[in-house]
């Protein structure tokens, strides 16, 4: 049985507004609402929104024949739930047809698979949890931030519990193999690794519309004779692509909505090729060898690795001062903080600060606010400041300081309690001696009667009151570490 | 018609009325510094210094510099600024400077000369030439040979051709009191742009100047 394995991507950040340093300490708004709501709006029209009827249609036709899937990051899931509710609507409306399968990534779709393994585990399982919460799916194959990979993220990532993970098959890791088998990383051969098949992938993704390009116009048919072409003994094809392909990078015009919509039925009647999830890859396919990548891949540019995004000084100034706050933003619970947090993570950030765009202009320059990689790296530094004195506001400095007097003020508070009790279970004690002393001179009874009985109300009133103030305490003790 | 920049050569089709094609642009250069090293001079205080250099005139746009300096000094304190020169507006700048009480943090130097311009250059840490309007504009270049990072306005010819500049307008001080702040800042900004800076301008020969205009005069001939 051979494969097509259709994944499309889908991110959009939340991007940063115009932030002056006369901002820093006053202002801590940092995003664009109008940008990035106009950006969400028209991508979701002429791109999520059609891509998704088409793909309806063929799931209509084919029924679960047709597979396919989605990685969304845990930034546009926020975006569709803010601007453009009905894409949610309608992936959902997808998912429930069977045929599609939802990947994990970083919430984020940050780099801090680079940086913090912690943080990386955290951001990979809020992810999940948001892909639960929406399309009732536990996703079990992992694809990282713009296809990044090395084989100590493959730990990473088997550690987490994914049986596989998808990455580039970049030409200068797998040297004369071939990306259209399944591999395993090198670290721990359970984790399967899925190579993009960059040529297919890129004929679709970049060269479609390309009439300078000798194969232009591509066609359904003429894709898959291309798909028949391929070695006997390969397994899979994997097409690994941005959904904005589909009506923003490809327009309506250039025929790319019609092609994928005569793909599935071109495959089924010209070739024996069949339709699979990563994830039913992972369960039909032996891993042919383990891959070996020392250094972290991307699926970025000619040289596919992270130049795009930490390949000057202005990057790597930028991603370190942001990382090095990761200790403290843990420490803190504000919600705002852990929101800002998890949008100034965005690889988009640092991908605008990239001086490649002096030469590489064109796919740099796609959504891109900035001017210049100057001017993108002063606005988030600017952005990173403001952040980084309210969180020093939240969270002091010497922090362990701070924590021994948060400690003390829980033991002081627990010694008074305790204290209280004392005194409570003194006066139980007692006035249990007096009813048993009553008790054991009976004849005194009615006299001595009234005033136990008296005390004996006294002694079931009391633990309710005395509970409540332990419960108004404890609630006391935590509002104050909170603010702290 | 030779022109400096596309500027001017602008200038030249639409307020002068002159076709299109008979005007060429060939931007200017900079000679290259020899024994650069003589003239470096060891900073004397630890504030950082924000230059100035040029004639102090309405074109050149002195007073936004001093606008966008009163912005930065609200926000932070070890930082001199520097006006270098000389030129009718000068009083009025000065009057401008006590006015906005920042004169112990913004220094007149008078009309500077030779191997003056080049020990300012190597004091500096940001070098700002905010011209109102400037057909090419050569300081920047100086400076970025003293490895100086450099903003420039947009309306100046030399912004045609740098990359490793920032550009802003000419009256956004906020832009230029923003992007000050920036290269004294954050180290990766101004590291990135000490880097390449030199590299940029010393590509800037005239050699390939001269190279173009035979071209324009054998095209001619």
């Amino acid at each position: 049985m051979r494969t097509i394995c259709l994944y499309f991507q889908i991110h959009q950040p939340f991007r940063l507004k115009r932030y002056r340093f006369f901002n820093i300490g006053n202002d801590h708004y940092y995003y664009d609402d109008y940008m990035n709501e106009s950006i969400m709006r028209k991508v979701a029209d002429r791109s999520y929104l059609v891509a998704n009827k088409v793909l309806r249609q063929i799931i209509k036709e084919y029924g679960t024949q047709f597979k396919v899937a989605f990685s969304i990051s845990g930034i546009a899931l926020d975006q569709f739930e803010l601007y453009a509710p009905d894409v949610l609507e309608s992936f959902q409306k997808l998912a429930k047809t069977g045929s599609v399968e939802f990947l994990a990534e970083t919430y984020s779709h940050s780099l801090v698979a680079l940086k913090d393994k912690n943080e990386f585990a955290r951001q990979v399982d809020e992810h999940r949890q948001r892909i639960k919460h929406y399309f009732d799916m536990e996703p079990t194959v992992f694809r990282n931030t713009e296809l990044v990979y090395s084989d100590t993220i493959g730990a990473d990532v088997a550690d987490m519990g994914f049986s596989a993970v998808l990455t580039e098959g970049a030409k200068h890791v797998l040297g004369w193999k071939s990306p259209n088998y399944m591999y395993c990383n090198a670290l721990n051969p359970r984790l399967k690794v899925l190579l993009r098949n960059f040529r297919l992938s890129d004929d679709i993704a970049f060269r479609f519309s390309n009439q300078a390009w000798s194969e232009f116009p591509l066609t359904a048919e003429k894709f898959v004779t291309w798909l028949n072409k391929m070695d006997r003994k390969e397994e899979t094809a994997n097409i690994f692509i941005d959904y904005e392909t589909f009506g923003e990078h490809q327009w309506l015009e250039s025929g790319i909505f019609d092609f994928l919509k005569a793909l599935p039925g071109a495959v089924f009647r010209n070739s024996k090729f069949t339709f699979a999830t990563p994830s039913e890859l992972v369960q039909h396919l032996q891993p042919i060898s383990s891959i070996s990548v020392p250094y972290p891949i991307s699926w970025a540019d000619e040289e596919r690795d992270l130049t795009a995004w930490l390949g000057n000084d202005l990057q790597k100034d930028a991603f370190n001062r942001l990382y090095s706050l990761t200790e403290k933003v843990n420490r803190c619970t504000d919600l705002r903080i852990r929101k800002d947090w998890k949008y100034l993570q965005s690889s988009d950030h640092f991908y605008y600060m990239s001086t490649k765009f002096f030469s590489d202009g064109e796919i740099h320059a796609y959504f891109n606010p900035y001017e210049s990689p100057y001017d993108a790296y002063i606005n988030y530094m600017n952005v990173l400041s403001d952040f980084s004195i309210r969180l020093n506001a939240l969270v002091p400095e010497t922090n362990t300081d701070q924590e021994i007097v948060n400690l003390t003020k829980v033991i002081d508070e627990k010694q008074e309690l305790i204290r209280k009790y004392e005194v409570e279970l003194k006066r139980l004690r007692s006035s249990k001696a007096k009813i048993t002393s009553v008790h054991t001179i009976k004849p005194s009874a009615k006299k001595a009667g009234k005033p136990a009985g008296g005390k004996k109300t006294l002694k079931r009133a009391k633990p309710g009151p005395v509970k409540k103030v332990t419960v108004k305490n404890v609630k006391k003790t935590s509002r104050v570490k909170k603010n702290k | 018609m030779i022109a400096v920049s596309n500027l001017t050569r602008n200038i030249i089709i639409e307020k002068y009325g002159i076709n299109p094609d008979k005007v060429v642009t060939v931007h200017n250069a900079v000679e290259p510094l020899e024994n650069r090293e003589s003239l470096k001079r060891e900073k004397s205080i630890e504030d950082k210094i924000v230059t100035f250099l040029g004639r102090v005139t309405l074109q050149k746009g002195p007073e936004y510099f001093v606008e966008a300096a009163h912005l930065v000094l609200q926000k932070m304190k070890n930082v001199r600024f520097v006006m270098a020169g000389s030129g009718d507006m000068l009083k009025h700048i000065i009057h401008r400077v006590s006015a906005l009480r920042m004169g112990d943090r913004f220094h007149f130097t008078g009309f500077l000369k030779g191997e003056d311009v080049f020990t300012m250059y190597s004091l500096s840490d940001v070098y700002v030439m905010p011209s109102v309007s400037e057909p090419f504009g050569i300081s920047p270049l100086e400076a970025m040979q003293s490895n100086v990072p450099v903003i420039i306005s947009r309306q100046s010819g030399v912004s045609e051709i740098l990359e490793h500049a920032i550009k802003i307008d000419f009256w956004d001080i906020h832009a230029m009191a923003d992007a000050i702040y920036g290269i004294l800042q954050y180290d990766g900004l101004s590291s990135m742009l000490r880097s390449n800076v030199k590299e940029e301008v010393d590509n800037l020969k005239w050699e390939n100047a001269a190279m173009k205009v035979k071209e324009v005069y054998n095209a001619v001939l």
